[in-house]
C-alpha cells in the first residue's frame, strides 16, 4: 500500500539532440583478410552501475585479445561510457553512429538499454546486451539482441515446472512494472495452454511494503500455487508470511532473488517448498578456459556479465567476418547457432536468447536444494 | 469475490487504520499547533520503524522495550527538528514556503542518512506473536490485533490529553490563535516545542507498529509523510479527532476499495478520496469552516 509512487516516478529524459548522423549502419559486405572489425562498446563505466560496466568491458577486451591472436581481421573496440544514465547512453550512441561500427556490445543497464534500443534500430547497427533485463529491450524488427535470460523468461521455466508437476490453478502477486507485467502474461499463457486457470492477478507497486489486501483477494481464489514476483527478497518473505497467515497452504513460485541467507531467516517456515529458477554455471569445457584466462588477465573471478560480454563479442566478430555489419549481420544473428563459453546461443524472432542452462531450486528445511526436473 | 473476502479486507483496513490514525494524529499535533507543513515527519515515522525492527531483529530486544525506545527516539528527533530547524527558521520570519522546502530537504536527507547506516534493504522483525487467530471468516495474527489495540489506545490517550488540564488548554489555545495565546500568558514557543516533541514521538510509535507488522524500509519516509498529510486533510485541518478519523477512513477506503477493483488502484483510491474531499468538502470531516481550501 505504498502511497508513494508519484515521487518514485523517475522521468528518464533521453537527451534528444541533433540528428546529423548519416544513418549508415556499417558496411554490408564480408571482411576479407586484414580489414578491421569495428565494435562499439556501450558500458556504464561511471555512476551506479560502474562495477557491472567494468566487467562487461573486460569480457569484451579478453575476447578481442584472443580473437586478434588467431584471426587476420582484427577487432577494434571503441568503448563509450554511458555514466549509468539514459542521457549518457544516447550521447554514446550518437558518437558511435558517427564512427559507424559494424556492431555494438552493450549496454550494461536496463534503463539505458530501453532508451537506446530504438537508436540502434534506426541506425541499423546490431547491438547485443550481456545484461539488460527489461523485456522491451528487444522487439520484432529491431536490431537489438540479448544473450542473457530475463526474469520473465526464468519465470516461464518455473511455471512450466509447476504445471508439469500437476498444478492447475495459479494466483499471481506481481511487481507493477514492465518485468512483472511481462511475467504475468507469460505465466497466464503457460497455465492456460495446459488447461489450468489463473485464479487472480494482483500487482504491487515496486516500493510496496505490505500486501495484506492483495493477498486476501488472491487467497480467496483458492489457488494451488501462488506466484510471488516481487523484486526485494525481504518483500517476498513478507508476502509469503502474510499469505500463510491468510490461510494459503499451497506452493509458492518465485524468483532467484530469494537465494540469500537473510531470506531464509526472515521467511521461516512460511517459505517451505517455494520454487524458483536460476541460471546454472555453464558446463562447457571452454568456460573453464575462459575463467582461467580472465583470472590471469584481470585477477578476479568473472561475473556472468563478463562471460556474456565475451560471448557477444566473439559471436559478433564471427558474424562480421562472414557477412559484414548492418542488416546482413542482423539476418545472420537470427539464424545463428553458436557455441559460446556460456553454452549454446541462438535467438528468437525478437532477439532474445532462446535457451540457457537453468535449474529449478526449492527451499526445503531452510536450505536451497535442486527441485529436480529441467 | 465473496462477502468473506470483503470482511477480511475490512479487517485489514481496520487494523492498518490504527497505524494510519495514530500517524495522522501525530502529524496533526505538530501541524495544528505550529502550522508548519512538517513533511519531515516521515523521518520520525521511518526512524520509529527502523529502531524497533533493528532492535527486535538484530539484538533480540523484546517488543515491549523496543516500542518505548522508538517513541523516545522520535521525541529526541522532535527536539532536534524544533531547536535546529524550525525555531531558527521562525526567528528569521521564514515564509511557509521556505519552511516547507527546508522540511522537504530534511525528509530527503534524513532518509539518506538512515539508508547510509542501515542499507537500502528493508528490515523485517520476527516476533513471538505471529500465531493466527481465526474469527469466523477472519484471519488475523495476534500481532496485528495487538498493534491495532495499541494504536487506537494511543490515539485515544492523545485525544484525552488534548481535552484536559493545563496542557490541553495551552495547546488548544495555541492551535486556535497563537498570538492571542501569547498575550494571555501562554508560552507559545514552549507549546511549539512540546507539540514537535510529542508529535514526533507519536509518529515514531506509529512507524514502530508499522515496522513490526510490515517492515522498516526506505520508502517509509515519503509514505509516512503522505499518509499523515492525506489523513489530516481528509479529517479536517485543526481537528485532532478529525485526523484520527481521517487516518482510519483512508486505510479502510484503500483496503475495502479494492474488493471489486484491481489492487493497482489502491493509490488512486487514496488520492481519489482526498480529491473528493478537496472539491466537495474542503474543510474535511471535522475541520474548521474555510472560505476556500487553504493551509
Amino acid at each position: 500500500m505504498t502511497i508513494l509512487g508519484l515521487a518514485a516516478t523517475a522521468a528518464l529524459i533521453a537527451g534528444c539532440g541533433s540528428s546529423s548522423s548519416a544513418g549508415s549502419g556499417g558496411g554490408g559486405s564480408p571482411k576479407s583478410g586484414g580489414e578491421p572489425i569495428h565494435l562499439g562498446v556501450v558500458a556504464s563505466l561511471s555512476g551506479a552501475a560502474a562495477p557491472f560496466g567494468k566487467t562487461q568491458v573486460q569480457g569484451a577486451e579478453l575476447a578481442a585479445e584472443e580473437w586478434n591472436a588467431k584471426h587476420p581481421d582484427k577487432i577494434e573496440l571503441s568503448v563509450q561510457d554511458d555514466q549509468s544514465e539514459a542521457k549518457g547512453g544516447v550521447s554514446a550512441m550518437r558518437k558511435l553512429s558517427e564512427e559507424g561500427p559494424d556492431a555494438i556490445v552493450g549496454p550494461t543497464s536496463t534503463t539505458i538499454g530501453v532508451a537506446i534500443a530504438p537508436i540502434a534500430t534506426q541506425e541499423q547497427i546490431p547491438m547485443m546486451s550481456p545484461s539488460v533485463s527489461a523485456p522491451e529491450f528487444v522487439s520484432e524488427g529491431g536490431y537489438t539482441f540479448r544473450n542473457h535470460l530475463t526474469t520473465p523468461q526464468q519465470a516461464a521455466a518455473t511455471t512450466e515446472w509447476a504445471v508439469e508437476g500437476g498444478i492447475k490453478s495459479v494466483g499471481m502477486l506481481m511487481n507493477n512494472a514492465a518485468d512483472g507485467k511481462a511475467a504475468a502474461e507469460t505465466v497466464e499463457e503457460i497455465v492456460e495452454e495446459n488447461g489450468g486457470q489463473i485464479t487472480g492477478a494482483e500487482f504491487a507497486e515496486p516500493t510496496a511494503v505490505e500486501f495484506q489486501s492483495q493477498l486476501t483477494k488472491l487467497v480467496a481464489g483458492k489457488p494451488e500455487a501462488l506466484w510471488v514476483f516481487i523484486i526485494a527478497p525481504e518483500a517476498i518473505a513478507l508476502a509469503m508470511k502474510e499469505a500463510r497467515q491468510l490461510g494459503f497452504t499451497g506452493r509458492f513460485l518465485t524468483i532467484a532473488n530469494v537465494e540469500t541467507e537473510e531470506f531464509t531467516e526472515t521467511v521461516g517456515s512460511a517459505g517451505e517448498e517455494a520454487v524458483w529458477a536460476v541460471e546454472t554455471e555453464p558446463e562447457a569445457p571452454s568456460y573453464a578456459a575462459f575463467v582461467a584466462a580472465y583470472k590471469k588477465k584481470f585477477g578476479a573471478e568473472p561475473e556472468f556479465i563478463a562471460a556474456n560480454s565475451y560471448d557477444a563479442t566473439m559471436l559478433l566478430a564471427e558474424g562480421i567476418t562472414k557477412v559484414g555489419g548492418g542488416s546482413a549481420l542482423r539476418e545472420w544473428l537470427h539464424k545463428a547457432h553458436y557455441e559460446g563459453v556460456t553454452g549454446p546461443i541462438s535467438f528468437d524472432a525478437e532477439g532474445d536468447v532462446t535457451e540457457r542452462p537453468l535449474a529449478i531450486r526449492e527451499l526445503r528445511g531452510g536450505k536451497f536444494v535442486d527441485a529436480g526436473g529441467k | 469475490m465473496d462477502l468473506n473476502t470483503l470482511a477480511q479486507l475490512a479487517a485489514n483496513g481496520i487494523w492498518i487504520g490504527g497505524i494510519y490514525s495514530l500517524l495522522g494524529v501525530s502529524w496533526a499535533v505538530v501541524f495544528n499547533t505550529t502550522r508548519t507543513f512538517h513533511i519531515a515527519h516521515g523521518v520520525a515515522y521511518a526512524l520509529g520503524g527502523y529502531v524497533t525492527c533493528l532492535l527486535v531483529a538484530r539484538t533480540g530486544v523484546p517488543v515491549e522495550l523496543a516500542l518505548p525506545a522508538s517513541f523516545l527516539a522520535g521525541c529526541l528527533l522532535g527536539v532536534a527538528f524544533e531547536l535546529l530547524l524550525y525555531r531558527p527558521l521562525r526567528a528569521r520570519g521564514s515564509t511557509p514556503m521556505v519552511t516547507f522546502v527546508a522540511s522537504l530537504g530534511i525528509l530527503t536527507t534524513g532518509m539518506a542518512v538512515i539508508v547510509a547506516f542501515v542499507g537500502p534493504n528493508s528490515v523485517l522483525a520476527t516476533t513471538p506473536f505471529e500465531s493466527v487467530v481465526v474469527l469466523g471468516p477472519l484471519r488475523l495474527t495476534v500481532l496485528q490485533i495487538g498493534v491495532a489495540v495499541l494504536a487506537y489506545a494511543s490515539v485515544a490517550a492523545t485525544l484525552v490529553a488534548w481535552r484536559s488540564g493545563w496542557f490541553g488548554r495551552a495547546m488548544r489555545a495555541t492551535t486556535t490563535n497563537s498570538e492571542l495565546a501569547g498575550l494571555v500568558g501562554i508560552r507559545v514557543s514552549r507549546a511549539y516545542f512540546v507539540a514537535m516533541v510529542l508529535g514526533s514521538g507519536l509518529g515514531a510509535l506509529a512507524g514502530a507498529l508499522a515496522g513490526l507488522t510490515q517492515s522498516a524500509s526506505p520508502e517509509m519516509g515519503f509514505n509516512g509523510a503522505l499518509i499523515a498529510a492525506v489523513a489530516v486533510l481528509i479529517g479536517g485541518i485543526g481537528s485532532l479527532v478529525g485526523a484520527a478519523i481521517g487516518g482510519a477512513v483512508l486505510a479502510l477506503a484503500m483496503n475495502v476499495g479494492i474488493w471489486q477493483l484491481s489492487s493497482e488502484w489502491q493509490l488512486a483510491i487514496a488520492f481519489g478520496v482526498l480529491m473528493i474531499f478537496m472539491v466537495v468538502r474542503p474543510r474535511g470531516i471535522l475541520g474548521e469552516r474555510l472560505a476556500k481550501a487553504e493551509l
